[in-house]
């Protein structure tokens, strides 16, 4: 087999394009089934409309080393390297990029790597105040006063002992 | 923005007929707009938004539900989990809520210290579909209280299952409780209370609970089928009975021959309650057992 054979190109928005293997690209469901549609035709391009360049970069760049460090732990201590690796790998993403990134990996439909992203989304407004988390998302209130009140009232438990950012 | 949703389900669909490089490529990304600083939100998906709440527990989750009108939509949606972070949680008690079996069989699976659970009109069980029971709970539970459930038995391999229980009470329950006490009294020695309150059951039942030797606590309460045959059966086999509480609800099934074989039998009686139930036999006979009766009501009309 030729090695082109295993080989497919990413193309993002902006239209950038990112040569990847075969065994890392069928993460991404709806790459998989794009391709499986097209199969036969010798070119592989598969373009990702909305997902900028740098969130393709991010997504293929964790199933790479999620397909390695598969290969790799075979027998075992696989899902532990993955944690040390997720760890790693969120570090590198600063908070308005996890938002891009879920959409982007929500659009390519990767279940591994939404589970990731939204539990460090989740982190992120772990025990915040709810003035933190609107002003995080950049939402609007849109809660008339009396409404807020009300809910406050039905939970008022939560809002004891919250971080003060 | 805010169609975004739709916006990408377009986009997938358009991506095959035109996947193959050498197409022109339509560029979806022109229409929408990709913005770095406004309202974020707007374009996560709330399928997404679920999932992020999933990941947290129930106090940031109520955060969450307070941040905008949208939020708050979704948070409910997708409030199926029920976080109790409490391994050594000993008594719990519900009381009208809306859960199903599912709920239940979750609670029960993860407290592996349960002792007491006592459940009341709880909304979620239908149709005996899904069934209830504790196999993580099972040696540990020594109390179960069902209160007015409509299929209360979903709870059948629950109160079987329960290696330890000490305590049963089923009020005002619906269906045909016979078979559970029948599958009860066949080896479980370590029932002490037994609390029956207007419930389809008969004398088989009674007979069951005859089976449960140390039975020393024993209420049936407005149990229209139940009579003498069965009063008789649990008087003569279970000798450690304490307290006796019979409300007859008038129905005139339990009298004489019942009371006089209590009286005969059970030795350790100290407190017999009757309500509604009418006897004529002159002093019940009681006066000729050995036993310190120290209370005894007669509501008597």
């Amino acid at each position: 087999m030729a090695s082109t054979d295993d080989k497919v190109i990413l193309k993002s928005s902006e239209g950038e394009c990112f040569e990847v293997d075969m065994a890392v690209a069928s993460h991404l469901q709806i790459v998989k089934s794009v391709l499986e549609d097209c199969e036969g035709s010798s070119d592989k391009v598969v373009s990702l409309f909305i997902v900028e360049a740098k969130y393709v970069a991010m997504i293929i760049e964790y199933y790479k080393n999620y397909v390695e460090l598969k290969e790799k732990h075979e027998e075992g201590g696989f899902e532990e390297k993955l944690k040390e690796f997720e760890k790693q790998f969120l570090e590198q993403i600063d908070k308005k990029e996890l938002k891009g990134l879920v959409m982007a990996v929500n659009y390519l439909n990767a279940p591994a790597l939404f589970d990731v992203v939204c539990t460090a989304i989740a982190k992120h407004i772990e025990n915040k105040s709810v003035e933190y988390v609107r002003e995080y998302f950049g939402i609007v209130n849109d809660f008339t006063a009396e409404e807020e009140a009300q809910i406050r009232e039905e939970h008022r438990w939560a809002y004891d002992g919250v971080n003060d950012d | 923005m805010g169609q975004t949703t739709s916006t990408v389900n377009d986009g997938a669909r358009l991506l095959h007929p035109v996947a193959v490089s050498g197409v022109k490529w339509v560029n979806l990304a022109d229409e929408i707009e990709i913005s770095g600083d406004c309202d974020y939100t707007k374009e996560i998906p709330d399928e997404c938004l679920a999932c992020v709440f999933h990941f947290l527990a129930g106090r940031d989750r109520t955060h969450c539900s307070l941040v905008c009108k949208c939020w708050l939509c979704v948070e409910g949606q997708s409030r199926y989990r029920l976080s109790i972070n409490a391994k050594s949680l000993k008594k719990l008690s519900y009381g009208s809520c809306n859960f199903g079996a599912k709920g239940m069989n979750v609670v029960l699976d993860h407290c592996a210290t349960f002792e007491e659970l006592s459940i009341k009109r709880l909304r979620g069980i239908y149709d005996r579909a899904e069934l209830i029971s504790a196999e993580v709970a099972s040696s540990s539970l020594k109390s179960i209280c069902l209160k007015e459930l409509v299929n209360g038995q979903s709870f059948e391999p629950l109160v079987i299952g329960c290696e330890n229980l000490k305590t049963l009470r089923i009020i005002r329950c619906l269906g045909y409780w016979d078979r559970v006490l029948e599958t009860i009294g066949n080896g479980k020695r370590s029932l002490v209370e037994i609390h029956l309150e207007k419930l389809q059951v008969s004398d088989v039942g009674l007979l069951a609970i005859s089976k449960c030797l140390n039975v020393e606590i024993l209420h049936i309460v407005k149990i229209p089928e139940c009579s003498n045959l069965g009063l008789v059966s649990i008087a003569e086999s279970c000798k450690q009975l304490r307290k006796l509480h019979i409300d007859g609800w008038r129905i005139n099934r339990i009298g004489d021959e019942g009371l006089i074989a209590i009286a005969e039998h059970c030795l350790n009686l100290q407190e017999l309650v009757l309500i509604g139930v009418n006897w004529w036999h002159d002093q019940l006979g009681i006066a000729q057992c050995d036993s310190e009766i120290s209370k005894l009501w007669s509501s008597l009309l």
